[in-house]
């Protein structure tokens, strides 16, 4: 049974009176009949067109706010006695600000009579869905911003990590995913030394709300926040063929324009890349389909819809392929197309935001004059602006598994004690998974025992940037601990004063020590484990 | 295949650790064993989101653990 399900496009509000159309469409609500939805639709079109005022405030140039050309558009407000702008100094109509001066004076009938001519800017339409319906659970990526304040999530969607057939699936690995995702968070505050901030969601729910006025929710503590999410997503292909263990996801990529270094109102970052191409990525999942090439047929199309309305210069700046700013071959491909590229000043040749905007600019002036090969030649250069991506993604329940039980299994770990230069050369160490705990400590002491013959307790000695205190070591007061090193032969009574071991008096002494004298160092050092034993829940076949 | 398989389970490991000032400090969070790298991968919840110098230095790995008392 179809389902008719009322979309927003996915507007975003860049200033006080001023909205821009992303990629994408947002899901609102679904009915069972058409006419229901497309009430509904007619309401909220309504409420929109009612806080928007016109639709001149819905993009810079006349391509984003109709499919007529310019001539036509003149034409068609002329039908209802409506004067269009006179051209500026550069030939370019100036249609917001005309507007903002004069659609106070324009009748009911008038104004709807522009609405319909600005044929691009709706808000909500309605569509039936008839394909089968997944659902992806996707991780909200929250960051600290280059300002040090509290952290911020993606403006919208999040990165997918997950792809369920079956709902109260989904919700169980979101629901086993939340606490790794926000000990994670923590942990990462923590390294930073930024455990003060909090998560403060402002950011996403007023772009959730392009028609509205909100008050966000305060910021909140890092475990208080949604980390992962479930959303709906419906297969792009036949249905009738099962997805495998991984599918692969037309994701729209997420655009900011509050980044404070490069962009502004109007004016997007992509989320995805902020410092770097290889990072994980955030997005909002669009359609999932079984075979890549199907995938990319998608992406493909959505990318060349929304070209043909959108001014690349908004999303970003043609990069070289160090990552630098272009400057100078932009102005060249403007040219190369028969166009007379926007002059930059000497003064913001190196500055990345002013820039753009000139660029931009630009664009809302030329568009309406470009051919077809022009308007694909520059956005072929502007190749850095991708609204689409095809990611891979894991499908939960994509075969049969066996049913797992739960159950604590002890797992022999050796310790940090033991130096082996970083995580990076050695970094987990496992002697073994036991499900008796007595064996595990078997193996533990064994390991633990064969471990002290060469090892230094020490490794932080080596360091010589961590903190070396004796009582780390051991709870031995020191006093005694040299009382005992003399009775042993460890050290003389000369020695003794003020004496406490290191890596290097070990590494010296060691090859003449005999097993009994170790063994009474090693008595000292009762706070040094070589090994430990690390419960922790298994998943295993029932 | 050998008569005795390999018997392991496989860990779910968050590294907290970060390099700095020429060493390495922080530590790792187990967090969960599971039958199979599959099951485990499937679990981790998107990587870590890179931090204003870089790529994260927190990130997850699958670890395999020998399970000698017979594994699944």
């Amino acid at each position: 049974m179809p389902t008719f399900v009322l979309e927003r496009y996915n507007w975003r509000r860049v200033g006080p009176a001023a909205w821009l159309r992303l990629p994408g469409e947002v899901a609102l609500a679904a009915f069972d009949t058409a006419d229901a939805a497309h009430t509904r639709a007619a309401e909220l079109e309504a409420e929109a067109r009612a806080v928007v005022g016109h639709p001149f405030r819905c993009g810079g140039s006349l391509r984003e706010l109709t499919t007529l050309p310019g001539f036509a558009f003149q034409d068609w407000l002329s039908d209802v006695g409506i004067d269009p702008p006179d051209p500026d100094p550069d030939g370019s109509l100036p249609w917001l600000a005309w507007a903002d001066l004069y659609s106070g004076e324009w009748s009911k009938s008038q104004l709807e009579h522009v609405w319909e001519g600005a044929n691009r800017v709706r808000f909500h339409r309605v569509r039936e869905r008839t394909a089968a319906q997944l659902h992806a659970v996707v991780r909200v990526r929250w960051s600290p911003p280059m300002n040090d304040s509290n952290y911020e999530p993606d403006t919208e969607g999040g990165m997918p990590c997950g792809l369920w057939h079956d709902r109260a699936a989904a919700e169980r690995d979101r629901d086993r995913k939340q606490p790794f995702a926000a000990d994670e968070v923590a942990g990462g505050m923590e390294m930073a030394g930024e455990s003060r901030f909090h998560l403060d969601p402002r950011r996403r729910v007023v772009a959730a709300e392009p028609f509205a006025e909100v008050v966000p929710p305060p910021p909140a503590d890092v475990r208080a926040v949604t980390h992962c999410e479930v959303v709906e997503i419906e297969r792009g292909d036949d249905a009738t063929q099962p997805l495998g263990v991984r599918a692969f996801v037309v994701v729209r990529v997420g655009w900011d324009d509050e980044d404070d270094s490069d962009c502004g109102p109007g004016h997007f970052e992509n989320e995805s890349y902020e410092y770097d191409r290889d990072a994980p990525k955030g997005g909002v999942v669009v359609r999932v389909f079984r075979l890549e090439v199907d995938a990319e047929r998608l992406r493909a199309e959505l990318e060349a819809e929304y070209r043909g309305i959108a001014n690349p210069f908004r999303f970003d700046l043609p990069r070289t392929p160090d990552g630098m700013d272009d400057n100078d071959h932009t102005g060249a491909v403007i040219a190369g197309a028969g166009f007379t590229p926007p002059t930059i000043p000497v003064a913001l040749r190196y500055d990345y935001f002013p820039r753009r905007r000139l660029y931009a600019a630009w664009w809302d002036r030329s568009a309406d004059c470009l051919t077809a090969g022009q308007h694909a030649a520059i956005w072929e250069w502007v190749a850095a602006a991708r609204f689409h991506e095809v990611r891979e993604v894991p499908v939960g329940d994509g075969q049969e598994l066996s049913p797992r039980r739960v159950r604590t299994l002890y797992y022999v770990r050796a310790t940090n004690w033991i130096p082996d230069g970083g995580p990076n050369v050695n970094p987990h160490r496992f002697l073994g998974a036991f499900a008796d705990r007595d064996r595990a400590e078997d193996v533990r002491a064994d390991a633990d025992r064969r471990a002290r013959t060469n090892q230094t307790p020490m490794p932080w000695d080596r360091s010589g940037s961590e903190p070396n205190a004796w009582e780390e070591f051991s709870s031995w007061a020191k006093p005694d601990m040299r009382r005992h090193f003399v009775e042993h032969g460890l050290i003389t009574e000369a020695e003794a004063d003020n004496f406490v071991p290191n890596a290097y008096w070990w590494d010296d002494l060691r090859p003449h020590l005999r097993p009994a004298q170790a063994a009474a160092f090693w008595e000292v050092l009762d706070r040094v484990r070589l090994y430990e034993i690390l419960p922790l829940e298994t998943e295993v076949p029932s | 295949m050998s008569k005795t398989a390999k018997k392991s389970v496989f860990v779910l490991v968050r590294s907290d650790w970060q390099y700095h000032d020429d060493f390495w400090s922080g530590d790792y969070a187990f967090l969960r064993g599971y039958a199979t790298r599959a099951e485990a991968e499937a679990a981790i919840p998107g990587q870590p989101v890179d931090r204003a110098f870089g790529r994260a230095e927190q990130g997850y790995m699958v670890v395999e653990v020998p399970f000698p008392e017979g594994g699944p």
